[in-house]
């Protein structure tokens, strides 16, 4: 594997890494943003609006009958916060030119489509969004936020946040309310996006077999008077003095319960994962061992942690009848950790857990960006190999230093419609 | 070296190939070797599902049957033996590990970036050596009745057994994979070690591995850990299942946002590479006619009928099953199938569009190659080819030998509007 870095403008690299042994070409492009919730409506309704058609495929059909030519490419986008700044991803992927049919150029085209989708999107009057492309993405959104109901286990978590994180950007839904998306207009979120465009740290990635020779000119001078301010990953979120409780009843045959702890203290990004891994992150962490195979309490008890937020998250599915004894399960669970009460085995089976995982890392074109962009989002950009040292030299006292770091600060559940806890 | 019934398997353009073993034991064993990767994945697996209830050995004159959901419980036991789980054993290697129940099999898997081969010896001997006890089975119960619950909640988890309940009669497919939280009361230890010794025979398993692994190592292991294997002639009964659905419709409720919905198509069941030829006609017919570059698509989209959910589902299919689905989201979604079957009635008189179709194999194709990609996908690949009675990388061969014309013969003969079933799930105190 290759990887290098290219200026394409004033502030923008396009990162390439060069796989031989991949079968397909990946091209993103990165947009980060300092937190501004009250945008966040506009903001979501971007990226569709930017790949579902564009000037020169002005129709949702003529852009797909034009991927479908590209053997099957597809257009992606996800966006997503990273502690209190917003992140937006716009992918295109498409097989390698060595696998085409007719010896199309794939690569070239592929990147020359994201690039129209981003420069010549499909607008009006040079200062809105096509109506009628507008009112589809605009319906589309509003039927995204009323199926937030359906995933019982995201559904908690999104209400969980809102006490988690209140008054933090991190409480907002990155879509926000039926009221702020109707609110909307095809001028107002055209002139979001150029906001986006103006002010975002902007981020290029290609991820291929073999070098991209056209991509450097292709992107040069692309995104230009531009006004970068400061944005920040690490955003360590204050702990409630009192955990604050949130109970909400829906008609629902398991109910759902959420607890947020968070540390008190600045804590690197190693210990603060291995410590939630030995908590519940894995088949072998001891909400598992304990909580679900030794107490039969559910089927799923883990632990995340938030990026950036100084945060971790436990997710449980349980009946209403043992709600309150899960919760308890959990918090005894960290106590554990806190008094040193686990084997020393775990802490070296989390490690190799981790380093393992670490170095699946590069044998799909996904993880070689996000890896690269994880280096770009750290203070000290260390590498896969360096980041597997920082995990090899914890000790059990660091783990245990972090566990008592942690406070709980929320409890959110969801439970059986006409049985509140 | 030692002289193997094996066989170099290539894809048609020699974009891959792997190694198929016809092992002693009676395990078939495909491995297909990436060096270039960091990581590898193994998946040991079972053609034992949801719908094996009724079977019977060689020499055995009754056929037993058993209770909903005894495979999947099945699976989640075998985590388990006399010293030390599973989990346990593979937190020494550092492997993520799992394991899945779907309708037709079961599969014990792992991924790893290093220690492949203790994983992979962890894998042999865990799946061979059961150990079950009334108390452990009646602890799982608990975490299966979770599990059950947590699916029940699932609004499309809801949608599709609805529809399945709807188009099968008597068809084992109609049950749930993981049982009810009353079935799973009637499993204990007696019944899992039948089931086990049943169905977790070499002679009914496959063993697929892909990525930076070295095949004369994975053989070596196998040779040493693969136990003597009597092939029992498993026999299985399915009950006759009409070709007509049951019911057309069936509406229920649940906390959801917009009322999903899907259209599903029952077909008469095929197998091997009938089957595999049948399955990508069903898909790319349904696609050309209903892709997102269709009118009919643009029209339902623009009267706010349906939204970027829409879609053809992957058909469904197994043994004495064979469904195609079109579903998505809908505030009307009996329009919707108005609109569908208009499309399909007209596409049967008159034809459809063949640029679309050619486009759509296109696309098809490229899909495969990305899939190739991917450790976990090739695995996948061989493992559901074993499954499905077909060979690695046919779904190549065969989509690049079916016509347009095939695919229109198709739909005129296969895709009957009078055998489908809406199925609707949505929010109370809706109209629909």
């Amino acid at each position: 594997m290759k990887e290098f870095s290219q200026s394409v403008g004033k502030g923008i690299e396009l990162i390439s890494i060069i796989e031989p042994k991949f079968k397909t070409t990946n091209i993103s492009v990165v947009f980060l943003m300092p937190c501004q919730p009250e945008k966040f409506p506009a903001w979501s309704l971007v990226p569709n609006l930017l790949l579902n058609s564009c000037a020169k495929y002005p129709t949702i059909a003529g852009m797909s009958e034009r991927l479908q030519e590209l053997y099957g490419a597809y257009l992606d986008n996800s966006i997503s916060l990273i502690a209190d700044t917003w992140q937006m991803r716009l992918m295109v992927n498409t097989i390698g030119d060595d696998y085409a049919l007719e010896g199309e150029k794939l690569r070239e085209e592929a990147g020359s489509l994201l690039l129209e989708c981003i420069l010549h999107p499909n607008a009006e009057h040079g200062n809105a969004f096509s109506e009628s492309a507008f009112r589809t993405e605009q319906q589309e959104l509003l039927d995204v936020i009323q199926n937030e109901i359906n995933n019982k286990r995201s559904y908690a978590m999104k209400q969980a946040r809102k006490i988690i994180f209140e008054n933090e950007p991190n409480a907002v839904s990155l879509y926000g309310t039926e009221e702020d998306v109707l609110a909307l207009t095809p001028e107002s979120v055209y002139e979001a996006y150029q906001e986006i465009l103006q002010k975002a740290q902007i981020l290029i990635y290609y991820v291929g077999p073999e070098e991209a020779p056209e991509l450097p000119e292709m992107f040069r001078n692309v995104f230009t008077d531009r006004n970068v301010p400061e944005f920040c990953v690490q955003s360590p979120s204050q702990c409630k003095a009192e955990p604050a409780v949130l109970t909400e009843s829906m008609q629902l045959g398991q109910s759902q319960l959420v607890m947020a702890f968070k540390a008190e203290k600045v804590i690197s990004q190693e210990a603060l994962r291995m410590c939630s891994l030995i908590f519940g992150g894995a088949p072998f962490s001891l909400l598992f061992s304990n909580v679900r195979e030794k107490m039969s309490l559910c089927y799923y008890c883990s632990s995340a942690i938030v990026y950036g937020k100084n945060t971790m998250m436990v997710t449980s599915g349980v009946s209403q009848e043992n709600l309150e004894k899960t919760r308890e399960a959990v918090l005894a669970q960290l106590d554990l950790i806190r008094r040193g009460e686990f084997e020393d085995s775990l802490l070296e089976d989390a490690k190799r857990y981790l380093i393992n995982a670490l170095r699946l890392t590069g044998d799909t074109p996904s993880s070689c960006s996000s890896e690269a962009f994880e280096r770009f989002l750290r203070e000290d950009h260390a590498n896969v190999e360096e980041r597997i040292r920082l995990y090899q030299n914890l000790t059990k006292e660091d783990i245990i230093s972090t566990a008592k770091a942690f406070r709980l600060d929320s409890v959110y559940m969801l439970t059986q419609k006409g049985e509140e806890a | 070296m030692k002289q193997r019934n094996q066989e170099t398997i290539t894809s048609p353009k020699g974009e891959q190939s792997c190694l198929h073993v016809k092992h002693e034991t009676g395990l078939d064993i495909y491995i297909m070797e990436m060096p270039d990767y960091h990581s590898a994945y193994a998946l040991f697996g079972t053609k034992y599902g949801s719908v094996n209830t009724m079977f019977r050995l060689d020499g055995e004159k009754d056929f037993a049957q058993v209770p909903e959901g005894i495979a999947h419980f099945l699976e989640h036991k075998l985590f388990e033996n006399e010293d030390t789980g599973a989990f346990e054993q593979y937190a020494k290697t550092g492997a993520i590990a799992n394991a899945y129940t779907s309708f037709d099999r079961t599969a014990y898997l792992f991924m790893c970036s290093e220690n492949f081969n203790p994983s992979l010896e962890i894998l042999l001997n865990f799946v061979q050596h059961p150990y079950f006890t009334q108390e452990t089975v009646d602890k799982e119960q608990g975490i299966i009745a979770q599990e059950i619950r947590m699916n029940e909640d699932e609004p499309g988890w809801k949608l599709f057994f609805n529809s399945l309940k709807c188009m099968y009669q008597n068809h084992p497919v109609r049950i749930g994979i993981a049982g009810t939280v009353e079935s799973i009361q009637e499993i204990d230890a007696d019944l899992l070690y039948r089931c086990y010794h049943t169905f977790y025979n070499l002679h009914n398993m496959t063993l697929s591995i892909a990525g930076n692994v070295n095949a004369e190592e994975i053989l070596e292991i196998c040779d040493r850990l693969l136990l003597p294997s009597e092939d029992h002639k498993l026999e299985e009964v399915y009950p006759d299942e009409p070709y007509e659905v049951y019911q057309h419709e069936v509406i229920d409720t649940a906390p959801v946002g917009v009322p999903l919905f899907s259209l599903d198509f029952k077909l008469r069941p095929k197998s091997g590479e009938a089957l595999l030829r049948a399955e990508l006609l069903a898909e790319l017919t349904m696609d050309t006619l209903f892709n997102s570059s269709t009118e009919i698509y643009q029209q339902m989209l623009e009267e706010n009928l349906i939204n970027f959910g829409f879609g053809v589902d992957s058909p469904f299919t197994g043994n004495g099953y064979f469904s195609v689905g079109i579903g998505g989201e809908s505030r009307n979604p009996r329009e919707v199938r108005k609109r569908i079957f208009e499309v399909i009635q007209n596409a049967k008189k008159n034809g459809f569009d063949t640029q679309a179709f050619e486009r759509l194999r296109k696309a098809k194709y490229g899909n495969m190659i990305r899939s190739m990609n991917n450790v976990e996908s090739n695995a996948s690949m061989m493992l559901d080819c074993y499954m499905g009675g077909i060979r690695p990388f046919s779904p190549v061969s065969v989509l690049a030998e079916i016509t347009c014309e095939e695919a229109l013969q198709f739909l005129r003969d296969e895709i009957d509007t009078e055998n489908t079933v809406l199925s609707v799930v949505h929010a109370q105190g809706e109209e629909i």
